[in-house]
């Protein structure tokens, strides 16, 4: 409960252009990268905040509604007196309240992503280059598996009466670019590809069972091209032309961290040597 | 510029490395750095001592503790040297990763061997 409370104050303590994005879950355009990041932490504590307190307020809808159920056939078969019946109706009246609580606290639910990639990559870009450094983003911070990222169902043919739908999601998340404090360029994107197997069947006793699979194939892809006049023949491959690194990777449950993506923009620079550092600012 | 004026001795950056070089406000009581409010950590160290000394945590940490911690985890669990550009004071604090570019360009200076021919000072 306390969660719930704690939400609910950071959720007042959103500004406008916070409330904007966790109404439409997607920021988009070109702005300094500390602004960003102030624009986008706030988010990711509410988010973190927000996890906590659904998985509670659902844990207490449920309880409560069991509880209310029990109390109701309790006192019915007794039979008990008619004060007897306030506590199950207040515990009713609870598991509503949490429930609808619960729906709320769902619909301001951003992506994980937001907590887990997209503000430690922000972080380390913030570090990597100026505060003021432009960062043109596209981040994309609903579900995988809504409508507008469908992109192929099929129905399959089960063995034993069982009813097989295939549907593939595709959700281009995040993508960027940014100039970083050595003048080297950097693009990023990050790309999930989702595949939800929804197996239907009818036991014998005429009960209908569905089991849900998902299977995701997430690809980081980055470009770095190091200027010329800072880094030496060593790094011919990555000074001059952009070199372009992919990485798939392919898990039941997706990374829950930047590393893939941090790893690729490391492949870049492993081999480069600094043939002349780039001229120091004072902050 | 002052002499009286100390420059933090902290490290920006991630793939690469570059002095911090804003104006400080206290020095690490652990490595004696000195060290601007931005690069402070609690209990008066650095952020980069405060790392050293707390690297177990989680890379998913909100704030600016984390990047530090995983800065240096980064660098020890990938293997990954970053580049180090800028003027760096050797000494306390500097590990041999921070020092990674002064070296492999002094291993440079030494291979290079004198042109045929070249007059010799004797």
């Amino acid at each position: 409960m306390l969660k719930l409370l704690s939400v609910w104050s950071l959720h007042r303590a959103l500004g406008p252009e916070q409330r904007r994005v966790l109404a439409t879950k997607k920021v988009d355009g070109s702005r300094p990268l500390a602004e960003l990041v102030a624009l986008l932490r706030p988010l990711g504590r509410l988010d973190a905040a927000g996890n906590v307190a659904r998985r509670q307020v659902g844990g207490g809808a449920v309880a409560a509604g069991v509880a209310a159920l029990a109390g109701g056939w309790i006192g019915l078969a007794l039979p008990a007196p008619g004060p007897f019946f306030a506590v199950p109706a207040g515990l009713a009246v609870l598991c509503i309240g949490l429930g609808l609580a619960w729906r709320s606290l769902r619909r301001v639910d951003l992506s994980d992503n937001l907590v887990h990639v997209a503000l430690p990559l922000l972080r380390v870009l913030e570090e990597e280059g100026d505060p003021r450094t432009m960062l043109t983003l596209t981040l994309d911070l609903q579900r995988a598996d809504v409508a507008e990222k469908l992109v192929d169902r099929k129905s399959l043919d089960g063995q034993a009466g069982r009813k097989i739908v295939e549907s593939l999601y595709r959700d281009p998340w995040l993508s960027g670019r940014v100039v970083l404090a050595d003048g080297a360029r950097l693009s990023f994107a990050v790309v999930d590809e989702v595949r939800e197997r929804r197996q239907t069947r009818r036991n014998p006793r005429g009960k209908t069972k569905t089991k849900i699979k998902l299977r995701y194939w997430r690809t980081y892809r980055a470009a770095v091209e190091l200027p010329d006049e800072h880094y030496g023949a060593a790094a011919a491959k990555t000074t001059g032309a952009p070199v372009k690194l992919s990485r798939v990777v392919k898990a039941d449950a997706l990374p829950r961290d930047p590393l893939p993506l941090l790893d690729l923009v490391a492949e870049a620079y492993r081999g480069a040597t600094l043939k002349a550092p780039p001229q120091e600012r004072r902050s | 510029m002052s002499p009286f004026i100390h420059r933090c001795q902290c490290l920006r950056g991630f793939f690469t490395l570059r002095p911090c070089d804003a104006e400080t406000t206290a020095a690490c009581t652990r490595c004696q750095r000195h060290v601007c409010q931005r690069h402070l950590g609690a209990l008066g160290v650095c952020v980069d001592c405060a790392a050293r000394a707390d690297e177990d945590r989680l890379f998913t940490e909100e704030g600016d503790a984390w990047f530090y911690r995983s800065r240096h985890r980064y660098y020890t669990t990938q293997h990954y040297r970053p580049v180090t550009w800028g003027t760096i004071p050797v000494g306390a604090g500097y590990d041999d990763y921070d020092l990674r570019s002064f070296e492999q360009r002094a291993t440079d200076d030494d291979t290079e061997s004198v042109p045929s021919g070249a007059l010799e000072d004797s």
